[in-house]
């Protein structure tokens, strides 16, 4: 495409946003997409226009009989027997409490309606959290009221009661101590204080049985408490034990951080604190009140990751080549011992690279992800020590986590089973994860689980553990028991219930106190570890509300309602990192084949949330697939294997892939395992790696998460591929195509917005680098058309200028000042966006959104109120497929002032509110869909069919459903609301204290969840409301304004980057 | 050949022809006579519930405040249905042996609520938010009828979306000025809601308006103290016919 560009011009080459290779191709798929309202008509069936009319008459007369007139059913009012202390009625209290995840726990604040949770958020006290909320945190009411639930104990599938599993196991275990067997705790790495203690207070109880049984010579307690997890932290705890000689944990404070450098880190979704993480990183950007002080980011990855979207500048390297860039990057930041070794990225980089980490010593750091080997680990503290960030932007503490035993360890355990005793008189209780679906391959955990003599699984849904083991006990949700967690920084805080157990269901803890032989409620436990770990102990109680008050009481009451245990945060230790570490850490040799990563899945994880339908359906970040993994390969490796689908054998049958997003089965296969899946082309991923997501392919999952085939998603099996000493990365693996093609669900060219017909791209995601900004003037699209308006020949003269454009005859800023209400309207900062889609599911929980399924998603139905587009940055007409620049950009109703969607509404069902909303009613909507039609950012969702009608058929689900946001049925046009609920709420409380509202009184559940605060909402009048100061922000823009004239209230601010001077871009000399 | 239509066949065709035309107009009527009818409306049909619970007595008779048993009203949108420990308080003592109240009695044994049958009702995309209404002073009348005169409850009023907006486009006829105490100071907008019942209670006089309020019915031509009324209490009129302030 090299003919479109003179040489002998110096003008900037316009920048253009691609949605996706089939957008650079133009493929047939893509234009579809995009020019067609029904790109799915070909599953419709041919129909003439006789059976159309007959059809139309039919549905005439009967439409009055079936829906017109009917009589409302009698319904009941039930009060309560005593009312509930300080419940009133449609009210919603707020509770904090904990979730956790690989073992460090967030907290959250969960919403209680009438005594049942219905939302879950952020808690801004909490330093994991600071008020921002992942995604899968957000689903967890979905979980709770999975109705795949364990509703009771069952045995060998039949259900039976708990006294009766606490006797059997009470027999089981004498039998094992009398036969000098072993008893298994196994659990996931946990953060719980308290499931410690209990575990301990197991093993004193059955070291008493030992005593009584084998008075003389006894054993060694039987007692074994195995930690196993899918995604396991054995590399950074090994990596920080070979680095610094001792057992050690390590966090990162990117706050302080001015270069960020990131190795395949997806420090943003995975790990400890990824809310966190988030929240620092991005604040480090804020360009225009930081200057020349805004972080620099610098990502080295072999897959696309978050943090490689929102670097500054990003090199791709393969899995095998990490150690080898790190220790030549050891070498350069001058770690004693390190040798250059060879070069994996571009010399220009490195010096960059280089430069910014050893300038700013102490305000510099590097972090490796948690796949990559313990070596990967150790020499990244080493090169941290070397450029001063150890004790600055790298905090060093002892373990935080009460046991920081392996999980390889621990599946080495569960594989050897006959070390001590027989299995058959063993005992087993899972107390957490799912083993029989996440163990490596080659361990014959299973044959121990139904050949021990007793196994017990404690599970929420049914798993594959629970299928083999004697016993499938049914686990309480966090938000039914009692509980505590650790956070990243060693922070301690408390899980509490919102609603008393649903089922007849236990948490570990509950367990644990039985099989001792005692019988405290959970509460009772978690009250005595800390009335026993009580920092504070003595101090004085005190008179509150008429009660005298013991000092615990106080201090409990104080840390249930703030969700933290104050002081408990870990003492930073000093640590160096032992001398000659570098020197011993081999660098392995350039891999030629194919290397393969295992990596957790962004929304299923390790499989634990499979059957929670919100997360199947969350388009992944970046690739944007739903209800299925695949083998991402990068383009070219895709070439190499012919993994395309233009290169069908035989005549591409285009019905067939408009709907879905079809393509070929392909073989990934490491020694003798392989996985067969479909091939999914993913820009920015290293050549020659194959990346396979964990958490699909499961059998045993629930309605929604089991392997469903072509249909219903449920993806493809990958611990297939892993070993018990290779979990992550595996080299030399075989990549190849198989037979037949498999129909993916892919959303990102749903809802596309026509750049190639109405503008040139530029305009959709603005941007503006940090010398432009300080610099001052007009930034971005307006910057680019008084500057260079010549250039571009897409026809600037078209009236849609803007400042010399025409003029506008009415004031509309003067007008909103002047108005009596409140004038509403949001900024999304696209410099601070992640991508990480924890908006798309506050807006899903709280916004009663219904999920569709795989096959609905593929005709472009699902219902997401916020989606997130995807763009990659090309040149012109060319996009660089190999490491392009990516932009990430929320699309939600921009409740257009000029709305295009009102005036074609046929019964004035869409219509503007006082306050400046485009309101959408329901109750009118008869289905026409013009509105959406005539929506230039396709932001209206259509409820097809009935996708609701499973929560009116499962009582379950009534209660999951948010009480002020209706239920929509079929037939009805939804969107973005600007959480009017919320809007109403505060308004009404405003009102009755006789006030006005105030910035901040009404909070969006996008704006609520964002980890990184990209969305601000509020009352435009006033000029000192946060939302009023974005708006007037030089970075400012209106997406597709100049375009359609719809003055939007949702507004863009430019994402600003940081390039180092001496790189041209990001990726730098990639594409030269 | 005799005629087969004698001269009146024309009257009979005539009327047959209005007759049919006035056939289905009268049919029209009688189906949106019949929706609006309280046949269909259930306005002023009493539903049989569990206990036989009169408001006449409690509310007027006895002069117990709505908010004994109605304790959210002024503050959460549900005014809420009294729990059966608050029926209890006086009915331990009070007629603790009748009859009528043996399922009061069986529920605070048994634990099992007493399940009441919803009088007033509306679809689930209507919100309707009792605190803000009484806030600003609208009478539990307006919407429920005369309340103080119910032996057995029944829907006071259609609750159909137009007779909503009937009081949405003008509030001022439904809103009395505000009232002010012995002292002359203003009292607060929600307490001239209940200080109607105690006035019913007490045998007060009322004045005409509050004679139509408490009657369910708003006061004709609005002056400029209803109008004053609306200012005082923050009503901003215009955004009363906003879809999103009942509907989201």
């Amino acid at each position: 495409m090299g003919d479109h560009k003179k040489d002998e011009a110096a003008v900037t080459v316009q920048r253009k946003a691609y949605k996706g290779i089939e957008h650079a191709q133009q493929t047939e798929e893509y234009t579809q997409w995009v020019g067609d309202e029904f790109p799915h008509r070909k599953s419709i069936p041919d129909i003439n226009r006789r059976d159309v009319l007959k059809l139309i008459g039919g549905t005439l007369a009967l439409s009055g009989m079936a829906t017109g007139c009917r009589f409302l059913p009698q319904r009941k009012i039930v009060p309560h027997v005593v009312q509930p202390e300080g419940q009133t009625p449609d009210e919603i209290t707020w509770y904090a409490t904990t979730t956790e995840l690989a073992g460090y726990s967030t907290g959250v604040l969960a919403a209680s309606y009438e005594g049942r949770p219905i939302k879950i958020e952020g808690n801004s006290k909490h330093p994991a959290s600071l008020g921002g909320c992942s995604a899968m945190a957000m689903a967890e009411t979905m979980s709770l009221y999975d109705p795949d639930r364990l509703q009771s104990p069952r045995m060998k599938n039949v259900p039976n009661t708990w006294d009766s599993f606490f006797s059997e196991a009470r027999e089981a275990i004498r039998h094992a101590v009398r036969k000098k067997s072993r008893i298994v705790i196994l659990t996931e790495t946990s953060g719980s204080k308290v499931l410690a203690d209990q575990i301990d207070k197991f093993e004193a109880a059955v070291a008493a049985i030992v005593a009584e049984i084998h008075p003389e010579d006894p054993p060694a307690n039987p007692v074994q408490w195995v930690q196993f997890d899918s995604v396991a932290h054995d590399n950074e705890l090994d990596g920080a034990a070979q680095a610094f000689g001792k057992e050690a944990h390590s966090y990162c404070d990117f706050a302080k951080a001015k270069t960020i450098l990131s190795v395949d880190a997806d420090l943003m979704q995975f790990g400890a604190a990824p809310v966190r993480y988030a929240r620092d990183i991005m604040a480090g950007r804020d360009a225009e009140s930081l200057g020349h002080d805004m972080n620099r980011i610098y990502a080295v990855d072999a897959y696309p990751t978050l943090t490689g979207a929102a670097a500054d500048h990003r090199e791709v390297i393969k899995p095998s080549d990490v150690t080898a860039f790190l220790m030549a990057l050891a070498s350069r930041v001058g770690v004693a011992g390190a040798s250059a070794g060879r070069a994996t990225v571009p010399s220009e980089f490195m010096d960059a690279l280089v430069g910014d980490l050893t300038s700013h010593p102490g305000e510099s750091v590097v972090s490796v992800g948690q796949q990559h080997s313990k070596e990967a680990h150790a020499l990244v503290h080493a090169i941290n020590e070397a450029i001063g960030a150890i004790g600055s932007t790298v905090i060093v503490t002892d373990p935080v986590l009460p046991n920081t035993s392996r999980s390889a360890a621990g599946a080495d355990a569960l594989k050897v089973f006959d070390g001590r005793g027989a299995a058959t008189d063993a005992c087993i209780f899972v107390l957490s994860g799912n083993p029989s679906y996440c163990l490596p391959i080659g361990n014959n955990f299973n044959q121990a689980l139904t050949g021990s003599r007793i196994s017990a699984c404690l599970t929420s849904v049914e798993n594959e553990s629970c299928i083999w083991s004697d016993w499938a006990l049914p686990a309480s949700h966090f938000l039914e028991a009692w509980g505590d967690g650790t956070a990243y920084d060693g922070t301690a805080s408390i899980t509490q219930p919102l609603i008393e157990p649903m089922y007849d269901s236990r948490s570990a803890i509950e367990v644990l106190e039985r099989l001792a032989g005692q019988n405290r409620t959970g509460e009772q436990i978690v009250r005595d570890y800390w009335t026993s770990n009580w920092q504070a102990a003595g101090s004085p109680g005190a008179e509150q509300g008429g009660v005298m008050k013991s000092g615990f009481d106080i201090w409990w009451s104080n840390i249930l309602s703030a969700g933290v245990v104050p002081d408990t945060k870990a003492a930073e230790v000093s640590a160096s990192v032992v001398p000659g570490l570098a020197g011993g850490i081999a660098v392995p040799a350039a891999s030629s084949g194919i290397d393969l990563m295992i990596l957790p899945d962004a929304t299923v994880y390790d499989g634990r949330y499979s059957n929670n339908p919100w997360l199947q359906e969350l388009p992944k970040p970046l690739t944007n697939y739903t209800w299925d993994n695949a083998i991402y390969v990068s383009p070219a490796t895709a070439d190499r294997f012919n993994l395309n689908r233009k290169e069908l054998g035989g005549s591409p049958d285009v019905s067939r892939h408009i709907g879905g997003y079809g393509r070929p089965m392909a073989e990934v296969k490491v020694g003798i395992q392989a996985m067969t899946a479909p091939a999914a082309v993913n820009i920015g991923q290293a050549d020659d790696t194959v990346v396979v997501h964990l958490g699909y392919g499961r059998w045993a999952a629930g309605e929604i998460g089991n392997e469903n085939g072509e249909k219903q998603g449920g993806g493809f099996y990958a611990n297939i591929l892993r070993t018990a000493t290779n979990q992550t990365i595996q080299l030399e693996g075989a990549l190849r195509r198989t037979e037949g093609f498999y129909e993916m669900a892919n959303v990102q060219f749903h809802n596309a917005l026509e750049s190639e017909v109405i503008d040139t791209g530029r305009d959709i995601v603005q941007e503006a680098t940090l010398d432009e900004i300080l610099a001052g003037g007009a930034l971005g699209a307006a910057a680019h058309k008084s500057g260079h308006g010549d250039d571009d020949g897409h026809g600037e003269d078209d009236g849609h200028g803007g400042e010399g454009g025409l003029p506008n005859l009415y004031n509309r800023e003067e007008h909103d000042q002047s108005a009596e209400y409140n004038q509403w309207a949001m900024t999304i900062d696209l410099n601070l966006c992640t991508g990480c889609n924890a908006c798309t599911m506050a807006c899903q929980s709280e916004n009663n959104i219904p999920w569709v399924g795989k096959e609905q998603v593929q005709k472009g139905r699902e219902m997401h109120w916020i989606r997130i587009d995807r763009y990659y940055m090309g040149d012109g007409d060319s996009l660089d497929t190999h490491n392009p620049d990516v932009r990430l950009q929320p699309v939600t109703c921009m409740h257009c002032e000029q709305a295009p969607c009102e005036p074609v509404c046929p019964v004035a069902a869409t219509v503007h509110s006082k306050e400046g909303i485009n309101q959408m009613v329901y109750n009118r909507c008869v289905g026409t869909r013009y509105c959406s039609n005539n929506c230039p950012y396709k932001v209206r969702r259509f409820n097809f069919l009935h996708y609701t009608l499973k929560t009116d058929e499962m009582p379950v689900l009534h209660l999951l459903q948010n009480p002020d946001v209706t239920v929509r049925g079929r037939g009805v046009m939804e969107k973005c609301t600007y959480c009017v609920q919320r809007i109403n709420r505060a308004r009404i409380t405003a009102k009755k204290e006789g006030r006005a509202l105030e910035d901040g009184d009404v909070v969006t559940a996008c704006q609520s969840a964002c980890p990184t605060n990209a969305i601000i909402f509020g009352d435009k009048r006033d000029h000192d409301n946060a939302v009023a100061k974005s708006r007037a922000s030089r970075r400012n823009y209106a997406l597709l304004d100049e375009v359609v004239n719809t003055t939007p209230r949702t507004t863009y601010l430019m994402k600003v980057t940081n390039p180092h001077p001496d790189l041209a871009g990001k990726g730098g000399v990639s594409h030269g | 050949m005799a005629q087969i239509f004698k001269p009146a066949a024309n009257t009979a065709a005539t009327i047959s022809l209005f007759g049919a035309a006035g056939g289905v107009f009268i049919a029209f009527l009688a189906g949106s006579q019949l929706t609006r009818s309280s046949f269909n409306t259930k306005v002023d049909n009493p539903i049989n519930q569990p206990v036989p619970f009169s408001h006449q007595h409690h509310a007027i008779e006895l002069g117990i405040d709505c908010r004994f048993c109605h304790s959210s009203v002024e503050t959460s949108a549900k005014a809420s249905v009294p729990s059966t420990d608050v029926c209890m308080t006086c009915h331990s003592t009070v007629w603790k042996n009748s009859p009528m109240l043996a399922p009061v009695r069986a529920s605070e044994e048994t634990g099992v609520p007493i399940h009441w049958n919803k009088v007033n009702d509306v679809p689930d995309f209507v919100y309707f938010d009792h605190s803000i209404h009484i806030n600003k002073g609208v009478s539990c009348n307006t919407c429920h009828g005369k309340i103080q005169e119910m032996h057995m409850t029944a829907k006071g009023k259609t609750l159909h979306m137009t007779w909503c907006l009937d009081c949405h486009n003008d509030p001022e006829k439904y809103i009395l000025p505000i009232p002010e105490d012995e002292m002359g100071n203003a009292l607060e907008p929600r307490e001239q809601v209940f200080e109607l019942y105690r006035k019913l209670a007490a045998g007060d006089e009322l004045t005409s308006e509050e004679h139509r309020i408490a009657e369910g019915l708003p006061n004709k031509a609005p002056d400029d103290e209803h109008h004053q009324a609306i200012k005082k209490r923050d009503i901003k009129v215009t955004q009363l016919e906003d879809c999103y302030i009942c509907h989201r």
